[in-house]
């Protein structure tokens, strides 16, 4: 009798003792040390990408190589911001909110890089950027390197209207900026483009 | 016979959690604070705070929600009473978290995220628990971190 009333009581205990202990209150936040958490659990927070897209000074020495083992060489010492996609591409770690035409949003890469890998194709080589802002501020880069307008025309490979810039500070370098809706068509991401790219060609001659 | 012990078992295992669900119920009724068990993850008081405010709420077990925010340079505090809801994705694509609602007392929208995360019961990763908002269900886009907040 007195063993079934200590396991009653046992029991009862157990239950009482259960019912005060939570896991997951025990994790929690006093709210005068909110700051402190945050500001702890942000500095823990693995730190992302600080750039978006290749500087200038790196898309013209990219623009130097000559094959395609050449680039691969010089993207991997980039893996931290880009990553390679496959043959004749590369995307930007940092991805967003990027709104077409239509004001609908995407999450995509910031920027992307292709380059002509079928052997037939004439070399080229092109970073798109599909951020306004981000796009400016890489013109401004060049901006500041000397770079002025010299001549626009239509370009056959964006389909749109292309601005050739060149620096007297870098002689037989030469930028050709091209904001299009079919930067590479048909190919990786422009299967179905409805957001205006931002092309940066840079060509050494 | 041995079904007997698994049918004894099963009694007490049910005796046991219903009881536990009594006693949580009482305790939050007397202490004024929820008690979180494994699946109701979600329950309890949840607080954010950035340079321009702090926001907290409280989704209780009985449906209820407490409100509270404060902006800083307004020196401003706003505090609602309502109730919330947890829907889940009709369809059975993954893409898609659920939803958390709130609604003032008159009906009016007060939360509408999708939750990303919250941490679970057993956790021992987090230090802290921590519960992850959006406004849609897009991985890799802007999240609202609240923390559990001790009551």
């Amino acid at each position: 009798m007195n063993t079934k009333i200590i396991l009653i009581n046992v029991s009862i205990l157990i239950m009482l003792f259960s019912s005060c202990g939570s896991k997951s209150n025990k994790r929690a936040v006093d709210a005068a040390d909110l700051d402190k958490v945050m500001q702890e659990d942000a500095g823990n927070a693995p730190a992302g990408s600080i750039r978006s897209t290749l500087s200038s000074e790196d898309l013209m020495q990219l623009s130097r190589c000559e094959d395609i083992s050449c680039i691969q060489l010089f993207m991997k010492e980039r893996a931290t911001i880009f990553f390679y996609t496959k043959k004749g591409e590369y995307t930007s770690l940092n991805r967003g909110m990027v709104m077409d035409s239509a004001g609908k949003e995407f999450v995509m890469p910031f920027s992307t890089i292709y380059f002509s890998s079928e052997p037939q194709a004439t070399w080229r080589i092109a970073q798109t950027v599909h951020k306004k802002d981000l796009s400016d501020q890489l013109l401004n880069e060049f901006m500041q390197k000397g770079f002025v307008l010299v001549d626009s025309f239509r370009y056959y490979a964006t389909e749109a209207k292309c601005y050739q810039y060149t620096s007297p500070q870098y002689p037989r370098t030469a930028l050709f900026y091209s904001p299009t809706y079919k930067p590479w068509y048909r190919k990786g991401l422009y299967m179905n483009t409805s957001w205006l790219s931002y092309v940066f060609e840079v060509h050494y001659e | 016979m041995r079904l007997y012990y698994i049918f004894i078992l099963a009694v007490v295992v049910a005796l046991f959690l219903f009881l536990r669900t009594c006693i949580d119920k009482k305790v939050e009724k007397v202490t004024c604070k929820d008690v979180v068990r494994e699946g109701e993850e979600m329950l309890g008081t949840w607080a954010s705070k950035s340079a321009n405010g702090y926001v907290q709420f409280r989704l209780k077990r009985d449906g209820s929600l407490e409100y509270m925010q404060v902006q800083f340079s307004a020196n401003d505090t706003i505090k609602v009473k309502g109730d919330f809801s947890i829907v889940s994705s009709t369809s059975r694509n993954i893409n898609y978290f659920p939803r958390l609602y709130g609604f003032r007392e008159n009906g009016d929208t007060l939360l509408n995220y999708y939750i990303r995360s919250v941490t679970p019961y057993n956790s021992t990763v987090s230090k802290y628990d921590n519960l992850i908002l959006s406004d849609n269900s897009i991985y890799d886009t802007v999240e609202y971190k609240f923390y559990r907040i001790k009551q």
